[in-house]
This record gives C-alpha cells, sequence and structure tokens, in this order.
C-alpha cells in the first residue's frame, strides 16, 4: 500500500514537472516568434542531448546523429511561426526529429556504419559492470562495456525502423506510452504492441548473452 | 557471430538499456555540435530554399497560374497550327509545298497544290527530284510571259497533284517531275489556264468546264470558285458543279460573308464552308 502510493506520487510529481517544463517552453516559444531569436539558444541547450540521442540510438552513427539533431532544429527554426502549440514544444521537436531520422534511414537502407560512444561511469552501470566484471581488472571491464555496446546495437539495428523508434523512446528515453504514440503518430495501443514486440525480438536475439 | 561474452552474471535486457542510456559524447563534441547549428542556421537564412524542398507551397501557389497558361498555351498553338497559311513568297522563283495547313497565295499567283495520295505504284518515267509549281501571275490576258517554277522541295513519296489554279487536267504535268516521285495523278479542276511550263501548257483542257476559268484569280469570287470546283464532278454529274457554282456566286457577292468563311472543302458531291 504504501509501495503504491509512493509510485502514484511519483507519477503525480512526474507529470506536475512535464507541465511546468511545458509551459516553460511556450513562453520561450512565444518570444522567439515575437523575434526574440535569441532565446531558441535555450531550447536547442535544453534538448540537443535529448535529441541527440534518441536519433544516435536510432541510427547508431554519431556523426549522423549530430547532423540529423541539426538539421531538426533548423527546421523546428524556420517553422517556429507555425507552431501554435496545440501540442507541447518537446513533442513537436521530437516529431519532426523522428520523421527526419526515419527519412534518413529510410534513404540509406544500405548504410550501416555503427559508432560506439563512451559511456559514462553513471551509478546503474558501474553496478553492473560490477557484476559482469572483475572490478580491479579494468581492460576487463572495457571490453565488457565494449562487447555489451556491440551486441545491443547490433540488436537494435535488427529491428524495423518503427520498432526501433518505439524502444529508442520508451526504454532509453523514457517517454510514455501517450508522449510516444503522440510523436509517432499512432495509438497507444500500436505503441504497446510495437513495443512488446521488439522486446521479444531483442530477447530472442540477445538470448545468449541475458540472464533471466 | 562472435563468442558469447564471458561474464561473471549474465545481465538482463533491461541493464543493456541503462548500458545504452549512458552513452553520452563528451563535452568537446557539444562544441563542434554548436558550431555546426550556427553555420547551418546562417546557411539557412542566407541561402534560399529550393522549390523543390517546399513542393506543396510552390503546387498550392502556382498551380491555378500554371493551369491557365498551360491552357492558353495549348490554344493558341490549336489555334496557330489550324488558322495560320503558308507563308508565300512573291517570288516567281517560289516553291510552295502544300501540307496538311491551307495555303494562301496572293491574288497575281496562280498555285499548284501539293498534296498525297495513296497511288500504289511509280511510273518508271518519274525520275525527277519532288516539284512543286508556281505560276506567275502572267496569263493570257495580260499577255505577259509565262514562266514556270520547278523547285526541289521536301514532300512525300507518294502524292496527288491538284492543279488549282491552272484549271487544265495535266496528265503529262507528272513527266516534269522526275527524280524519285514514285508517282503523281494530276487532277483537273476549273479555274484558270495558265501558261505553267511548256509541259503543262499542252495538256489539254479537261471537257465539261462549266465556266471560263478567269485568267488570274484577282477575285474572291474566283479563288472560291476555283476551290469550290476544285474537286470537279464528272460529266454525269453536271448539275452538281452548277449548284456549287451558284453557292460560290452568292457566297461572293457579300463582302462580309465571304471574310467570315475560313475554310472551303470539296468533296465528292459535298461542298463545306467552315466559317
Amino acid at each position: 500500500m504504501l509501495s503504491s502510493t509512493s509510485t502514484l506520487d511519483a507519477t503525480v510529481d512526474a507529470g506536475a514537472e512535464r507541465r511546468r517544463e511545458a509551459e516553460a517552453d511556450r513562453i520561450l516559444v512565444e518570444r522567439v516568434q515575437a523575434g526574440e531569436v535569441e532565446r531558441f539558444d535555450q531550447l536547442v541547450g535544453k534538448y540537443r542531448e535529448r535529441i541527440w540521442a534518441v536519433i544516435y540510438h536510432m541510427t547508431s552513427n554519431r556523426e549522423d546523429a549530430a547532423d540529423l539533431t541539426q538539421d531538426a532544429f533548423i527546421k523546428a527554426f524556420q517553422s517556429i511561426n507555425r507552431f501554435q502549440g496545440q501540442s507541447s514544444f518537446f513533442t513537436w521537436l521530437y516529431r519532426i526529429a523522428v520523421n527526419g531520422t526515419l527519412n534518413h534511414l529510410q534513404k540509406n537502407k544500405i548504410r550501416r556504419f555503427f559508432s560506439l560512444e563512451k559511456i559514462r561511469d553513471e551509478e546503474p552501470v558501474a553496478n553492473l559492470l560490477d557484476q559482469l566484471a572483475d572490478p580491479g581488472d579494468a581492460s576487463d571491464r572495457r571490453a565488457c562495456l565494449s562487447e555489451l555496446q556491440q551486441k545491443l546495437n547490433e540488436a537494435m539495428q535488427k529491428l524495423s525502423n518503427k520498432h526501433r523508434t518505439v524502444v529508442t523512446l520508451y526504454e532509453i528515453d523514457g517517454l510514455s506510452h501517450e508522449e510516444i504514440a503522440e510523436i509517432t503518430g499512432t495509438s497507444v495501443g500500436t505503441v504497446r504492441s510495437r513495443l512488446h514486440y521488439a522486446k521479444q525480438l531483442m530477447q530472442s536475439d540477445l538470448k545468449e548473452y541475458l540472464g533471466t | 557471430m562472435s563468442e558469447p561474452l564471458k561474464t561473471r552474471v549474465k545481465p538482463t535486457l533491461d541493464e543493456l538499456f541503462a548500458v545504452k542510456r549512458a552513452e553520452r559524447p563528451e563535452q568537446s563534441f557539444w562544441d563542434d555540435f554548436e558550431r555546426g547549428l550556427r553555420q547551418k542556421q546562417l546557411a539557412a537564412i542566407v541561402l534560399p530554399r529550393p522549390w523543390w524542398h517546399a513542393p506543396s507551397l510552390w503546387a498550392r501557389k502556382a498551380a491555378p497560374y500554371g493551369g491557365f497558361a498551360a491552357a492558353a498555351a495549348a490554344l493558341a498553338l490549336a489555334f496557330t497550327t489550324l488558322r495560320a497559311p503558308v507563308a508565300f513568297e512573291g517570288s516567281a522563283n517560289t516553291a510552295l509545298s502544300a501540307s496538311a495547313r491551307g495555303v494562301v497565295a496572293p491574288l497575281d499567283k496562280s498555285v499548284a497544290v501539293v498534296r498525297p495520295v495513296s497511288a500504289p505504284a511509280a511510273p518508271a518515267e518519274l525520275a525527277s527530284p519532288p516539284l512543286v509549281a508556281a505560276g506567275s501571275p502572267a496569263g493570257g490576258a495580260n499577255g505577259a510571259a509565262a514562266e514556270a517554277v520547278v523547285v526541289a522541295a521536301a514532300i512525300p513519296a507518294r502524292l496527288e497533284i491538284t492543279l488549282s489554279a491552272s484549271g487544265a487536267s495535266l496528265a503529262g504535268t507528272a513527266t516534269a517531275f522526275g527524280g524519285d516521285i514514285p508517282h503523281f495523278v494530276a487532277e483537273p479542276v476549273a479555274a484558270e489556264v495558265l501558261p505553267l511550263a511548256p509541259v503543262l501548257a499542252e495538256a489539254p483542257l479537261p471537257e465539261g468546264l462549266l465556266i471560263e476559268p478567269p485568267a488570274v484569280l484577282r477575285t474572291r469570287h474566283d479563288r472560291l470558285l476555283a476551290k469550290a470546283l476544285e474537286d470537279t464532278p464528272g460529266e454525269e454529274d453536271r448539275s452538281l458543279a452548277q449548284v456549287r457554282e451558284r453557292v460560290v456566286h452568292r457566297l461572293a457577292d457579300g463582302e462580309e460573308l465571304y471574310a467570315s468563311i475560313t475554310r472551303v472543302g470539296v468533296s465528292g458531291d459535298r461542298l463545306s464552308l467552315k466559317f
């Protein structure tokens, strides 16, 4: 009972935080639309890492991700006068980025140059690495991380573009089903279905590396 | 597939996602990113967007004008093709290549019209280049010297010649056209007798002419009559020719009525006028 109450509180807090963020974005967008174009830099600084991460995990290529992220911001800047605030700015920006990435992937089906990004030594990753490899052996830890990255990237790239998009937005970026449905222009049920199917495929593909 | 990872404990899929979440570039990457973004922003301001980048907007703006322009161009082209006469040079050394379009000759010229025919074989004696004859205005009436002009022209291999201005049935005309022309059929028309060339002048006049052909197609009446009687019926149907002649007289009487005629066509027992 206590657990469910705290979960509910966290959800309410997250919702309230999202609304505050959306309101702050709306004010910034209105200022940009009014002519204070330098305010757009604040929006870029706020969302560039998240947008880049989404695109990077969809493409598995850091240079492509950088280009596509820049293009998404340029497109958003050019179209900002057409943004009417019917959805939140971040949803609108994500939609631009995701659609641009899907178009890019569609045009470059053959191209597959994976690049591995450096992993930050954050707490969950450090704990995982402690379990996977000997904490005293640095080279062993690096090899473990590198191979895990590679296998996960390969498994992600075996998914279709639509399934990879949903997995990226939900599992890595942490968006809700509703937000993903709004960004991808599908129903919540479709998002859930794609997510379930994609995780099944990945489990099957990585079964030699995964524990229960 | 490579050898499976040798770890002390196998991770779960959620833990692998946590590893993926931790993949982030260093600060230097973001410095380059900012620089690239700034350059692209400037480029987007300086460089105009190509029209194909905004096809919907372009189509929305251009479609009405484009459609109207295309329709107007098509109409103008059709009008020009149907109505524009072939330019006729006033010189006696002018060849007139007849085509599907109408031929307008000046008042002081008589013209031989050449048109395709589906004659099967070419007489062996026809061995000259393709020709079209144009007669000088000089006729018996004004007493000027006759001359004939024979000029090479690109015409179809099979031709039928209608001497619309000469009025003579000139079967022998074909002999004047040597070369590669396989076959000619000379058709008599009641118009005027012009001494186009010696070989033409020797040809006998067709029997059954209803009127005396004028020396020169000077008046609209003459030209209209010549055209109307281009396909003169045979002796067995003289009344048809008389009817045509009467029609022509009526049409030629009125200046406005005549001016409104855009095309005259004769075929068998039909005389078609297009206003």
